[in-house]
């Protein structure tokens, strides 16, 4: 819709030849309103991610003088949290601890999903039933169970985190490239490559896995958005990263303990943890829109676990 | 009819068979790779000798081989007994029933909250896609509440409470039983939290499924033929979307059963998430084994209820 008058504005401009006017155009048309805000927000802690540690350099952990949580003005831009801590320092710093989880848990749902589900339907019989029942089993376990429980046994920490909320999601990625393998399996172009003799792993790398990509991309996008609020969670009740790290999940159960008193400090993490989990829930909307346009594919349990 | 018979058991039966492997992972696993134990926990400030510790630890029965240990907890819990918890000296049937009936309200409440709002609001979206400007109207809220987690809107609902409607805002718990305006009074602000967010997701996930049945040839054929929208939308399209929906409610209530465990974090209700989060703590690993268990067994107790009514708008499932 606001596409089009998005549009208007750079098309006008072409002849100048600016090289960004140009991008924009190319971005605006391929994207839309939706993909431009999902990419624009994520590229923005990804930004921060990578050179925010750098950038703050020592002050994310220098603590001021009193008086503590402070309202924002001016040499601290939004105010200190309750030790005296920058917290535009700490909200800059804290977005690569959030990029890593979301996308971390991501590509550890993805492997062991695919993994699992490509090889049952794959070799089938009696593999397919163990690895149905392991699915079923994971997906047991309401969500934040099972990964407070690994992390009660493991110890909490990042890489835990991202592995425990990958498992979680992986019988979702397990479950289509199940369905997806078990479509393409009997095609005549995967019998040719297996009767010339080609092994399951080339089969399953050249055939298979380019084939159920574009479901694969957007279930990436519906999960990134959910993967992101589960770290938060568990940052939340303490599994997360260990203290002083930044975390906008320790951040907001800090401040909530002074919350009635001074509330400033536990407006910033909350707003940046709301915009990263929409800037990720409009790239799945976008990924959605290009790969999936009726719909198909959804985050969820199929009936009769299909 | 033998269809039938075959589907409902074969759901049955893979439900009870999750659930006993949820209890050993739980039981077994848990109990042999955390570190420490609750004799560890007892003895708080150290001081105790190992001999001690090692004498409490056989008094308890943790020195028994584990799969003995199981095979016993397995035995009572059959019979509906869960044991003693070692710390506070409470039954564990007991402790179970007092936290229970908070996480079971607040998740019917939250669940009903949800409905309510969501399945509307996305059905609505769908129908007037044509129109965008009321579609993203209706859809941007939704889509921000949907964004934001659990705990962000507990808090800042919290904060909100204790400034404006001061009405709602408590820290002190009020049983169902004691008095029931006082009850939904705290309960308010929590089920809210979690129907809200859940709602934003069910208001997604309802457009997207309402979206499908929509694009369908016979839904297009019925609205050229000049079917009013009450009955093009109310029962040809409801229909169809109905079991996606049905399919989204069972998968949300996972969430919702999360959702229940942080937000009674947050509202510090004495429930059977916080309950959780606190054995885990002291090692309490016998009533963590038991709330493990429940929120399992209303977990896929709730789907399998799904997958049961799911043949209803779909004969298909089962004679498959």
């Amino acid at each position: 819709m606001l596409s089009g008058v998005v549009d208007a504005g750079p098309s006008t401009r072409r002849n100048r030849g600016g090289a960004w006017s140009r991008w924009v155009t190319a971005g605006t048309r391929n994207l839309g309103l939706i993909g431009v805000f999902g990419f624009g927000i994520v590229l923005i802690f990804c930004i921060a991610a990578v050179i925010g540690p750098v950038a703050v350099g020592s002050s994310v952990d220098r603590i001021a003088a009193p008086p503590f949580l402070r309202p924002g003005g001016a040499g601290f831009l939004l105010g200190t949290d309750e030790l005296g801590r920058s917290e535009l320092a700490r909200v800059i710093v804290a977005a690569r601890i959030a990029i890593v989880a979301a996308f971390g848990s991501v590509v550890c749902g993805l492997v062991l999903g695919v993994a699992m589900g490509v090889i049952a339907a794959y070799v089938g019989g009696v593999v397919d039933q163990v690895l149905g029942r392991l699915m079923d089993f994971i997906f047991g376990f309401p969500s934040y169970v099972l990964p407070i429980l690994i992390a009660v046994v493991l110890g909490p920490g990042l890489w835990v985190a991202c592995l425990s909320i990958g498992l979680t999601f992986s019988p979702q990625f397990g479950r289509i490239s199940r369905t997806a393998t078990l479509n393409i399996r009997h095609r005549a172009y995967v019998s040719v490559a297996k009767l010339s003799g080609r092994s399951p792993q080339w089969i399953i790398f050249r055939h298979i896995l380019p084939n159920i990509v574009g479901p694969l991309a957007v279930m990436v996008g519906l999960s990134l958005a959910n993967a992101e609020g589960s770290y938060a969670v568990l940052a939340y009740l303490g599994y997360g990263v260990a203290p002083p790290a930044p975390d906008y999940g320790s951040m907001l159960s800090d401040a909530q303990v002074f919350m009635l008193n001074d509330s400033w400090a536990v407006l910033f993490p909350c707003i940046a943890l709301v915009l990263l989990v929409l800037g990720f829930v409009f790239i799945g909307d976008w990924l959605r829109e290009r790969f999936d346009p009726r719909g198909e594919i959804r985050f969820g349990r199929g009936v009769s676990g299909q | 009819m033998s269809g039938v018979l075959k589907y409902v058991s074969s759901r049955v039966a893979s439900s009870i068979f999750t659930l006993w492997a949820i209890s050993i992972v739980v039981f077994v696993v848990l109990q042999q790779l955390v570190p420490g134990n609750v004799a560890d926990i007892m003895d708080g400030s150290g001081d105790a000798t190992p001999a001690q510790v090692h004498a409490e630890e056989v008094k308890l029965g943790l020195t028994r081989p584990i799969l003995d240990q199981y095979g016993t907890w397995l035995g009572h819990a059959l019979t509906g007994n869960l044991g003693v918890a070692p710390l506070s000296g409470q039954s564990i049937s007991q402790v179970i029933a007092q936290q229970a009936p908070i996480s079971f309200e607040l998740a019917f409440l939250g669940l009903l909250i949800a409905i309510v709002l969501g399945v509307p609001v996305g059905i609505l979206s769908a129908i007037h896609r044509s129109s965008a400007g009321t579609d993203v109207l209706i859809r941007l809220p939704f889509l921000l509440v949907y964004a934001t987690p659990v705990f962000v809107s507990g808090a800042l609902l919290l904060l909100a409470s204790a400034h404006y409607f001061t009405a709602l805002y408590s820290v002190t718990y009020v049983s169902l039983g004691s008095s029931l305006i006082g009850n939904l009074k705290v309960m308010a602000l929590p089920s809210i939290t979690i129907g809200l967010t859940e709602a934003g997701l069910l208001a997604q996930m309802s457009r997207a499924a309402m979206l499908e049945v929509l694009s369908q040839p016979y839904i297009v054929t019925a609205r050229a033929s000049g079917l009013r929208p009450v009955r093009l939308y109310g029962l040809y399209a409801l229909k169809a979307a109905a079991l996606p929906i049905l399919s989204l409610i069972g998968f949300l209530y996972g969430l919702l059963i999360g959702g229940v465990i942080v937000v009674e974090q947050v509202f510090s209700l004495p429930g059977m998430g916080r309950g959780l989060l606190q054995s885990i703590t002291n090692r309490e690993f016998g009533e963590l084994e038991a709330q493990v268990l429940i929120i399992a067994i209303a977990f896929i107790g709730g789907n399998l209820l799904v997958d049961l009514i799911s043949p209803l708008f779909d004969r298909r499932l089962v004679s498959a």
